[in-house]
């Protein structure tokens, strides 16, 4: 079992990521709370060793991922979201990123991965496929059509 | 704007609040005690919320355990499908309703009719009028007893047939039931117990077992006699045919005593060779009825 100080650090650390993997997966603050604490009591329970602090990131990133497909297949939801569904969460987020937000949600479940993954983490394709065990190909596919698909939603303006 | 900045601006601006972040430090606290009262060395420690017990005590399951668990569960369901299974759709006991008609039922061991199968067209014509499928053995006895179609059968010197093969510990009562039917004991009928080991052989003949334990009967004291024969006979003809050799079928007549006196005779015969199936004479199968003169 991790000692506090580990489990602080990882909070402090990874929480944000943890939270935006949660935002783009899940349909409210309850169940976001819900993954978000199971993620950390994984970690706590977790007796891997990390060697380095990019594998532990990416162990976060895989562990979160994971728990919220679980999540969401335990409870039937559905994984296409909107920020009207996330109303508690939009109410936290300033109005002028509510359109890139949005189309980044609506997004169909397998896009919303890598394009979190390479536009904000910035992650390579390579580095992607390791994480979420992945062809570097299928992650590039994924990424164009993905890109795709935001341009639409964005009316061109990507 | 780039797309990297669009989206990472965007995202940027979300940010897990302190109370989440307080929230789950509590969490994973509370977690930390609750996995150490699991330990032998937990005296003292403050009891964790049940909560947080319960969603620990879920991740702290091995993977092997969870294994072993989950084995164990698919063989319960797999031994719980095969029990009902077996308490409901096996035969374990059968009747043989024998007028001129002559339908078997199968019985489950909660004695409730499996299948019911005819064994000659009088007996098809019957059960084509009516379903007994699932019904308990004494009512569907009086179901076909009582079903249209059977009265032109039930004349005077009928003798409806009702023999029970089952295992010896349920023979007993489902004799006493049949006894006690309206279907039986309205109708001048007389019950009888056989092997039930002599099913498949009754059956090899194109028989009703009840209509082949009589067969078996007549054939000792006519030896030119044949199943062939006995299939086109009603059951008044094949007791008349061993009345004419001076003898009569033993048996559990409702209530009465047959003519010799006797009570509570079977036509059982354990421990006899069986014949082989296209022996149709029935020679050197001696039927085993007991008391009976010859």
């Amino acid at each position: 079992m991790r000692s506090e100080s580990e489990t602080n650090r990882a909070v402090e650390q990874y929480a944000d990521m943890v939270r935006h993997i949660c935002l783009y997966h899940l349909k409210n603050a309850a169940d976001t709370e819900d993954v978000f604490q199971t993620v950390y009591l994984k970690y706590l329970l977790f007796d891997g060793i990390f060697e380095s602090r990019e594998h532990e990131k990416a162990w976060f990133i895989r562990v979160a991922i994971n728990t919220c497909k679980d999540h969401i297949k335990s409870r039937f939801r559905h994984s296409t979201l909107s920020l009207e569904e996330l109303a508690e969460e939009a109410a936290s987020i300033p109005p002028e990123q509510h359109e890139v937000l949005d189309a980044v949600l609506s997004l169909p479940a397998r896009y919303k991965d890598v394009i979190y993954l390479h536009y904000y983490e910035g992650y390579s394709a390579a580095e992607i496929g390791r994480i979420l065990d992945q062809k570097e190909n299928t992650v590039y596919s994924l990424l164009s059509r993905g890109r795709t698909l935001l341009r639409k939603a964005l009316g061109g303006d990507l | 704007m780039h797309t990297d900045n669009r989206i990472r601006n965007a995202f940027k601006s979300i940010e897990a609040r302190q109370e989440l972040k307080s929230s789950t430090l509590d969490f994973l606290q509370n977690a930390r005690q609750a996995h150490s009262q699991t330990l032998p060395t937990s005296h003292g420690h403050q009891k964790a919320p049940a909560r947080t017990a319960r969603r620990l005590s879920h991740f702290l399951l091995h993977p092997s355990l969870k294994l072993v668990l989950g084995t164990v569960c698919v063989l319960f369901m797999l031994l719980l499908g095969a029990g009902s299974y077996a308490m409901l759709y096996v035969p374990v006991s059968y009747v043989s309703i024998d007028v001129n008609p002559s339908i078997e039922l199968s019985l489950n061991r909660l004695d409730r009719v499996i299948c019911a199968t005819a064994y000659n067209a009088d007996g098809q014509s019957i059960l084509e009028r009516i379903s007994v499928d699932g019904k308990y053995y004494t009512d569907a006895i009086d179901l076909i007893m009582d079903s249209p179609g059977m009265e032109i059968y039930l004349v005077e010197n009928a003798m409806p047939t009702f023999t029970v093969a089952a295992g010896s510990n349920r023979m007993e009562q489902l004799l006493q039931g049949v006894q006690n039917t309206h279907g039986c004991s309205g109708h001048g009928g007389s019950s009888y117990a056989a092997d039930i080991h002599t099913l498949a052989e009754a059956h090899a003949h194109g028989l009703s077992f009840g209509k082949y334990a009589v067969y078996q009967i007549l054939s000792h004291y006519d030896a030119n006699v044949t199943t062939q024969d006995c299939q086109h006979m009603s059951m008044g003809e094949i007791h008349d045919r061993i009345a004419e050799h001076g003898h009569d079928v033993e048996r559990h007549h409702s209530g009465e005593s047959d003519l010799n006196g006797n009570t509570g005779c079977d036509i059982s015969n354990e421990n006899r060779p069986a014949p082989a199936p296209n022996d149709n004479s029935g020679h050197g199968s001696s039927h085993g009825h007991r008391g009976s003169s010859h």
